[in-house]
Order: C-alpha cells, then sequence, then structure tokens
C-alpha cells in the first residue's frame, strides 16, 4: 500500500511564492518500495489515489494533483484536497513485445514515466541508456504530468513543447475499477493493449481526446503515467552574442537564418547556408530597447563525450532581501526602475560571448528560486513578434515603468487543443520580474497585462496565455479571443472522458475563472465517438 | 580580529544610545531597545555587518541527483521545496582524539547537499578548549530516492 502523509492545513504557497492559497488537506503519497516489481508498485499507486479519489466523493470535496508546483498562476491549486505526487518517480523501459503493431516508433525511444518524475529525473535516467529528451524548459524541476499539463514549451524551433513528445497517457478518471484509461491517438498508437492492460487501464485510441487530455490543466482527472517518446543522446552548443535589434528582429519575424545579416562563423557552412539553430532567445532590456540585443542561440551536435563540463562549478548567490527591496522601492519610486534593472542585468543577462557546450539536461540546469517572482508569456505568430515587442514595450514605459524583462523564445506549434504554442511559429514574449505591492502611483501588474491584452486586440495581434504563469485570467472572453471554437472542442472532450461528478471533482477555481469548467451533457460529433470508445467496457 | 571589532563597535553603540545590545556565546544579538540617533543606526549596522561576516558557510551540491521534496517546506532561496536536515551539536573529544565524523543516514542515493556553517562562537570554542570541543552545524538534503 503506497505511503500516505496527511496534513490538514489552511493554506498552502507555490514554488514561486504567488499565494498563499487556501486548503484545507494535503495529502503527500509515495510509492510504497518493498513492493520489488515496479509495475505492481505502479499500479498499487494507482489503487490508493483510486481511494482517494472515492473518499473526496463521500465527503463532497474536490481533490486536485500536482507536483512541483512551479505555476505562477492558480492552476494547480484547489481549496479542499491537494495531492502531492512528486514522490511517485517510477521510470521504465519499453520492450519490443509492447508495442502496438501499427507504430511508427522504435521501443529503443520509448519511456514509460509515473507522474512525478521531474524533467531532471527523466533527463538522467534517459542519459544512461543514451537518449535525450527533445525538448525542455528553462530550467528541470516540474514533474512530467505538471509540465505536460500546463504546457511547458522550451524553446526548440523544430521540436515543440514537452507534451509533443508525449506518446501515451495513464490517467485515473475515477475511483471505480474501469476508471483507469490509457489514452493514445488513434493515428498514432504506441503501445498495445496488453501493455493497458499491464498497468489495470483500459485502452483508448482517439487523436482527438488525446490532443484535449495532453494540456488537461488537471482537468481530465489525475495523470499517472506518461509515455515519452525519446531521441538519441545529443549535444546543444550555446552562443550568446549581442545582436541589432533590427537584425534579430528580422530573424525573429521569418526564421531565416540563411539570409540574415547576422550570422555565426562557426556556424556557416562553406556554401554560405548555415546550420539552423535548435533554439534562438533574445533577452531585451525593455527601458533600453535601441541597445543590441544580448541573443542566445543554440545548436545540436552530435554527441561526445570530451566536452568541458558546462555547469559552474562555483554558483554565487545575492543576498535574499535584495529582491524584496528591489520591489519595495520600485513600488514607491517607480521612475527609478529601469536604472535598477540596468544595474541588475548581469543577474538576469547571460554572459555575453561566453560559448559553452552540453547535453539539454546540463544546458537547461538546476535554478533556485531567490526571491517571489512573476512572470507572463504571450504566446503570438512569429510574423507579429516585431509588432507585438513595440507594443509592449511601449505599454511598459507609458503603463509603468515595472521591474521587469522581456524575452522572446521560438516555438515549433503543438499539436494539443489548448496548447499557448499554437501558432506554426509561436514567439514566446515573456516578461519576468519581482512583483510589486500596486499603490496609486504603481499600476498592478494584473492592470498592466489587462493593458496589453487590450493593445494586442487592438492591434489585431493574435495570442494565447501560457496557463501555468501570471495573467489577467478574468479578463471577459479571454478563452474565446485566445482559442476561438478550441475550447469548445476540449470541453467536449473533458465531458466526453469523465462523469459530470468527477468533472465536478476535478475542477477548480482557476477553470471557473477562464470558463472552462462546464460540462457538456448534449455531445455530437467527434466528441461522442470519444465517448463511445470511453462508456464501452468502463 | 572580529572579537575587537564588535567589542569597541559595541562600546561605541553603547555611547550612542543603542541600549542593551545582548549577545550570546554565538554572537547572535538581540536589540532590547529602540535607536534614538543617525550614528547609532549606522554604528548598529556596522556591527551587524561585522558580525555577518564572522560567520559564514557554505554549500557543496552535486550535480547530479534531485533533491528529496518537501512540498512544505516553502523557504526563499536554495532550500525551497526541498526536505532539509540539519545537525547542531557540540563534540567533546578525548585528549588522544583529534577529529568527529557526523554519519547521517541519507540512503543509498546519497547527499544531494552539504551546508557546512562555521560560526565565530564555534572558532572561539574550538581555540579556547584546544581543539576538544567542536561546534557542528550541518544542513543537508538527500538525494530523491529512485523508482527504477
Amino acid at each position: 500500500m503506497a505511503n500516505i502523509k496527511i496534513t490538514h492545513t489552511t493554506q498552502w504557497d507555490n514554488f514561486h511564492f504567488n499565494g498563499p492559497f487556501p486548503l484545507k488537506t494535503h495529502y503527500d503519497i509515495d510509492t510504497n518500495r518493498n513492493i520489488r516489481t515496479l509495475i505492481n508498485r505502479f499500479n498499487d499507486s494507482a489503487a490508493e489515489i483510486q481511494k482517494l479519489i472515492q473518499d473526496s466523493l463521500d465527503c463532497n470535496e474536490r481533490l486536485r494533483a500536482y507536483g512541483s508546483a512551479w505555476s505562477l498562476s492558480n492552476v494547480a491549486q484547489q481549496g479542499d484536497r491537494m495531492l502531492y505526487n512528486a514522490r511517485l518517480n517510477i521510470q521504465q523501459e519499453i520492450k519490443d513485445e509492447q508495442l502496438h503493431e501499427m507504430t511508427p516508433h522504435l521501443s529503443e525511444n520509448l519511456f514509460f514515466f509515473q507522474c512525478g518524475t521531474t524533467v531532471k529525473e527523466i533527463t538522467e535516467y534517459l542519459f544512461d541508456k543514451g537518449k535525450s529528451l527533445k525538448a525542455c524548459g528553462a530550467s528541470n524541476g516540474q514533474t512530467i504530468a505538471g509540465a505536460i499539463s500546463t504546457g511547458v514549451h522550451g524553446a526548440s524551433i523544430n521540436e515543440g513543447s514537452i507534451q509533443d513528445c508525449v506518446v501515451g497517457l495513464q490517467i485515473i478518471i475515477g475511483p471505480g475499477p474501469g476508471d483507469i484509461v490509457y489514452l493514445e491517438r488513434e493515428t498514432e498508437p504506441a503501445l498495445n493493449d496488453e501493455f493497458a492492460v499491464s498497468i489495470n487501464a483500459r485502452p483508448i485510441r482517439h487523436d482527438g481526446l488525446f490532443n484535449a487530455a495532453l494540456v488537461g490543466l488537471g482537468a481530465f482527472g489525475i495523470i499517472h503515467g506518461v509515455v515519452l517518446e525519446a531521441e538519441d543522446l545529443y549535444l546543444l552548443k550555446r552562443y550568446v552574442k549581442k545582436i541589432k535589434p533590427s537584425e534579430a528582429l528580422e530573424i525573429a519575424a521569418s526564421m531565416d537564418f540563411d539570409n540574415a545579416a547576422f550570422r555565426i562563423l562557426e556556424e556557416t557552412n562553406p556554401d554560405g547556408t548555415v546550420t539552423i539553430p535548435y533554439h534562438y532567445k533574445l533577452y531585451i532590456n525593455p527601458y533600453k530597447a535601441t541597445e543590441d540585443f544580448v541573443t542566445e542561440i543554440i545548436y545540436k551536435k552530435p554527441y561526445r563525450s570530451d566536452y568541458p563540463d558546462p555547469v559552474p562549478f562555483v554558483k554565487k548567490a545575492i543576498f535574499k532581501d535584495i529582491p524584496t527591496w528591489v520591489s519595495n522601492f520600485a513600488a514607491k519610486h517607480k521612475k527609478l526602475i529601469p536604472k535598477i534593472l540596468d544595474a541588475l542585468k548581469s543577474e538576469a543577462f547571460p554572459e555575453v560571448d561566453e560559448t559553452i557546450e552540453g547535453t539539454l539536461g546540463e544546458i537547461f540546469w538546476d535554478t533556485s528560486q531567490s526571491s517571489a517572482a512573476f512572470g507572463c508569456a504571450f504566446g503570438i505568430d512569429n510574423k507579429d513578434s516585431t509588432k507585438a515587442l513595440k507594443l509592449f514595450i511601449e505599454l511598459m514605459n507609458e503603463k509603468g515603468p515595472i521591474p521587469g524583462i522581456l524575452s522572446m523564445r521560438f516555438v515549433k506549434q503543438s499539436a494539443a487543443t489548448l496548447a499557448f504554442t499554437k501558432f506554426p511559429v509561436t514567439c514566446v514574449l515573456e516578461v519576468d520580474g519581482i512583483p510589486w505591492k500596486a499603490n496609486q502611483n504603481m499600476i498592478s501588474l494584473d492592470d498592466f497585462l489587462t493593458e496589453v491584452i487590450k493593445s494586442f486586440t487592438a492591434n489585431h495581434i493574435g495570442f494565447a496565455l501560457h496557463w501555468g504563469k501570471n495573467a489577467p485570467w478574468g479578463f471577459p472572453g479571454l478563452i474565446d479571443t485566445m482559442f476561438g471554437d478550441k475550447d469548445d472542442e476540449w470541453k467536449d472532450m473533458r465531458s466526453a472522458l469523465l462523469t459530470k461528478q468527477m468533472a465536478d471533482m476535478f475542477s477548480n477555481d482557476f477553470l471557473n475563472t477562464v470558463k472552462l469548467a462546464d460540462y457538456r451533457t448534449q455531445l455530437t460529433g467527434d466528441a461522442l465517438a470519444a465517448r463511445a470508445l470511453v462508456t464501452a467496457n468502463g | 580580529m572580529c572579537q575587537g571589532l564588535i567589542l569597541i563597535l559595541y562600546q561605541l553603540t553603547k555611547t550612542s544610545n543603542i541600549h542593551d545590545i545582548v549577545f550570546d556565546y554565538n554572537l547572535k544579538y538581540t536589540t532590547m531597545a529602540h535607536t534614538k540617533t543617525p550614528a547609532g543606526m549606522a554604528l548598529m549596522a556596522l556591527a551587524f555587518a561585522a558580525i555577518q561576516s564572522c560567520s559564514y558557510s557554505i554549500k557543496v551540491a552535486n550535480q547530479s541527483g534531485t533533491a528529496q521534496p518537501d512540498p512544505m517546506n516553502r523557504e526563499m532561496g536554495f532550500y525551497n521545496g526541498k526536505e532539509v536536515k540539519v545537525i547542531d551539536t557540540v563534540v567533546n573529544l578525548s585528549l588522544l582524539q583529534n577529529g568527529a565524523m557526523v554519519i547521517p543516514d541519507c540512503g543509498r542515493c546519497g547527499f544531494h547537499s552539504v551546508e557546512y556553517k562555521i560560526t565565530f562562537g564555534a572558532m572561539l570554542r574550538n581555540t579556547f578548549t584546544f581543539g576538544k570541543r567542536k561546534s557542528i552545524k550541518v544542513k543537508y538534503v538527500c538525494t530523491k530516492t529512485l523508482n527504477q
């Protein structure tokens, strides 16, 4: 029987101190390591989670699973009961005999992870097998279930977000014996029914349902197992250069590196063409936007072992009180914010002209939280990136200044229904900084971001917001502005998978705020077909 | 040197209307009255800075491995979300002994990180007991147990 530590409490906070949020009961679950077979240990955890669901139903309370609590929004929070699952970290290879007969995947590239396995654990496990994730975020502390549920994106121009490596999901959708399902795409099956049975799950193959559940915001049930596709181990070579804003933004809007004025000599081929980078990120000081942009450009290379360790041997930390002091000072003397940010830029921007090489896990290594933080990310079409950046900077100067810096990353489109990386090449325009207390002289973060949304809408710039970051989530009609009809598709699929009772169990304030909690009893078309699959043998 | 500097500052603060600063044996202090002058405040800050620089700690962390998590531990900085264990003890040595080793159990996955703190009081204790009483102040985090 899995071990569960119960704490009765009144509040809970996330990793970035964006709360506290109210909470009644906290459950901390760990696998029972006395069970020798990993798959039995895995199934035992699922059974215990089902008991918690039943108990929550009996007590008429909601239950929500969470992992590393890295989301800055309240997407992970739920006021009744929260289940901490980051100790559930079973990791397994997939064998040939577990493959679906129609799968396009190789067994050597598929791996099965329990929900609480962190990105770092996955990276290290895969390294030992000579494999690597295709992409990850800027750090590595998120659990796999949390990362995919909120669309952690990284900055891979050609590979997409973490959820785009997922080919199978085991989800607990209720307390009953038939309430564990194993989802895959019908058009891209991965594992056979015997595998699903081995994890006590009913296999369901449906593209629309799988794509909706992928970035599921914790609303499709408790994701307990994830099948990921990895690739052969590779190295990333990171250059940090200064680029003129006009040249950097020309690349941003076109992704045309071949014809760009800026090029890196080492990455230029004899015929004059250039290697297409794996990652392209611009760091922008909004109060000195005419300065050259510090730009991080990363290229993918074949793996070799003889490279210098890219992780710094000594890491220095700033005084814990500095960010708080900056925040308090900024709230009182906002005109000095640009000068303070300029003084702190060495802490926020990478060192220019530094070149390092390492695996994905080494380049995007650990970070620790030195202060409360805010972060907001707008996913926009890269073709709109110049215009959007100009508007954003204008607002930061007119309505602010606010204590934050900007960056731009570029990510391939995701197949997930509600992925905020929804454009063919999504430019992730981010503002990150230190939260402050609004006053009569200083606009609040929510009000500032509301102005950005209004400005983007007025200027016909399509966008979607990162689910795990700060945003004025209650902005009227936000979900339709961001996703058009896609949110209806997502709600239909959720209603196809869950009973009304369970849909309510897995709802929270965040879903209510963004208008994603409603349940559809009347389904048509693809969603009806999905429900038929769910109810068959259920 | 630290001790001398602190004593001088302590005397100065007494003459600057800062009353009753109580130093314990580890040079932690508590202010018992309010400062009255800017000079007093400045001296207080200097005294604080001097005391701070007399004790320090160093963290050694493994590049690999994930820290054993503690979801209820919310503290700013490195230990946020990590399960932190603390050793704070004094070890007495006999005439024939010259060292001590602490042996906590971190399981087979080992240590994720260790922070060793050296305080002014600990240095004094070691010096004036000719190395026979050693303060040990260590914070450590174990590596998250694998499930493979």
